[in-house]
């Protein structure tokens, strides 16, 4: 069976406009493949912003995927949260990306986005009280080609570091490279 | 031809090392002098059985089978030949032993299913096709002068690229960030999984992608920033492009920068298809760029001319040995039965003597 392993770290978040962020990750992939070993979800720490306007997390990252087809190739979805001098936290960011299929050292950066506000009084209600509009179905964010009807702003990126590695896909006549 | 020299074959390399010991069944019609002398040497072999002494397995060859399969010819003294048929069926003595031996082969049969599970399930193209994986982000949109906007893609495949996938999408709505060193950026991070097949055997044309970036405002309008075309090859691989968006504009400078503040948006392309020849573009017009467009997306490619194959087994133990020894016997029995077939079609046509075996 041809096997995946996703290995490296969530290095960190810049051009948040927020003083302290975490992240929340979770791998999606499709029917064919199974995670042997390693967490496909988890939770990186809250790092505080530093003087370059980012955020370092250095999140580890090491997940095994067997697969019996190409199908849903793997994908990383990443719900960035910031937590205020309060304890209160709330979704700043969203983002998802399909996972390099070349295997090797990869960087990618995750431009994120976030659900703006509907009305006037609710950016009023944001800018004063802190709190933002959250996705009830976060499957919108890797799932759907047409979703023009969703407003959002853009916020920060996301910087991730990993390395690919393949096994046997040569085998099934899979040409990566 | 010799059944000893057929099981030391390339094809036996993984059990070389073992030591074999053969009995055959041989049709003698050789003819003898008085003295018992051999004067002319006829023979034909109608049963072998090999029996692997390292790992204790017994091949017959041939298998149990039936008429048709086992022809062999014998000629009389006085020139005729006579052409005989056999069949080979195995009998145990007794019920409960065969009920032990068909447990035995089911469950060698299933631990066998179960080991080559992934051979047999990977899914894999249509024979003679070839499919390809790609997956494609829209990342972000950059130093585009309209604070909102998404973008509408629309997918062309070439003449023998085939796709059950959508040919059109279109990104949310994002309200752009400004920042104080970089350009004003709007993030999209839209993912868009595509499947095509094409034939094995042609290089197919690369897809094409039309990108056309929007802007919308306050009151609902929604105007053309600007065009961009990818011809996305289907080479395997991950790549990253920046596309330039370009919009059509009058040559007047005044009339443009008029229409522009006045009106915005830009002049719609009726047929995208003159981004991709530019002979085809109105003289009238030309293309100012309006922004940037970033791009992201790997693609693997599967066909099926690698066969699959299983992985190196690890060296025998105790608990494979029985099972490693089950899949020795039906590669045997499968080298067995070709080679046998050929040696018996030689028969046919050689009077079926002179032949020699050897014994291992």
């Amino acid at each position: 069976m041809a096997e995946l392993h996703i290995l490296g770290n969530i290095h960190g978040a810049s051009n948040f406009k927020y003083q302290s962020l975490f992240c929340r990750y979770s791998f999606q992939a499709g029917p064919n493949w199974t995670v042997v070993s390693g967490l496909p979800e988890g939770q990186t720490v809250s790092g505080q912003l530093g003087s370059s306007q980012s955020a370092v997390w250095s999140h580890p990252l090491d997940i095994h995927y067997i697969t019996k087809g190409l199908q849903g190739w793997p994908k990383l979805l990443l719900h960035v949260s910031c937590l205020d001098s309060l304890g209160r936290t709330w979704t700043v960011g969203y983002s998802c990306c399909s996972l390099p299929a070349v295997p090797g050292y990869h960087e990618i950066e995750l431009p994120c986005w976030a659900p703006s506000a509907a009305t006037l009084t609710d950016r009023i209600r944001q800018y004063f009280l802190g709190g933002s509009h959250q996705l009830l179905q976060t499957d919108i964010i890797n799932i759907g080609l047409d979703r023009l009807k969703l407003k959002t702003e853009s916020r920060g990126t996301v910087k991730l570091h990993i390395d690919i590695v393949l096994r046997n896909f040569s085998q099934f006549g899979v040409e990566y490279k | 031809m010799s059944m000893g020299r057929l099981f030391r074959s390339e094809d036996n390399i993984a059990v070389d090392g073992d030591s074999w010991m053969s009995m055959h069944v041989v049709l003698d019609n050789s003819e003898y002098n008085e003295d018992s002398q051999l004067l002319l040497k006829q023979e034909a072999v109608l049963l072998s059985l090999h029996h692997n002494t390292t790992r204790n397995y017994v091949i017959v060859s041939p298998d149990v089978n039936t008429l048709e399969w086992n022809p062999y010819a014998v000629e009389t003294s006085t020139g005729v030949r006579w052409n005989y048929v056999y069949a080979l069926q195995l009998e145990f003595d007794k019920e409960d032993d065969v009920d032990d031996l068909e447990i035995l082969l089911k469950k060698l049969k299933k631990k066998w299913n179960s080991k080559n599970k992934h051979i047999l399930n990977f899914t894999m193209p249509s024979i003679g096709k070839r499919q390809y994986f790609i997956t494609l982000e829209i990342l972000s949109a950059k130093d585009f002068d309209a604070d909102e906007l998404y973008v509408e893609f629309f997918i062309k495949y070439p003449d023998g690229v085939t796709s059950s996938d959508v040919h059109h999408g279109r990104t949310h709505v994002t309200t752009s960030m400004r920042s104080e060193d970089e350009p004003r950026q709007a993030h999209f991070a839209q993912t868009v999984d595509l499947q095509v097949e094409a034939d094995d055997d042609q290089e197919p044309a690369p897809i094409k992608l039309f990108f056309e970036v929007i802007s919308t405002d306050w009151w609902g309008r929604h105007r053309t920033e600007g065009y961009a075309y990818l011809p996305l090859p289907l080479d395997p691989g991950h790549r990253t492009r920046v596309l330039t968006c370009v919009r059509p504009e009058e040559k007047n400078k005044v009339e443009a920068e008029s229409r522009r503040f006045f009106v915005g948006g830009c002049h719609l392309l009726k047929d995208l298809d003159v981004l991709t020849k530019p002979r085809m573009q109105n003289t009238d017009f030309y293309y100012a760029s309006s922004g940037t467009l970033h791009l992201r997306w790997s693609t693997l490619a599967q066909s099926t001319i690698a066969c699959p194959r299983p992985p190196a087994q690890p060296s025998v133990s105790s608990a494979s040995a029985v099972l490693q020894g089950a899949e020795a016997v039906l590669k045997q029995y499968r080298k067995a039965r070709a080679r046998l077939a050929a040696a018996t079609r030689d028969l046919k046509c050689h009077d079926g003597g002179g032949d020699s075996w050897n014994n291992n």
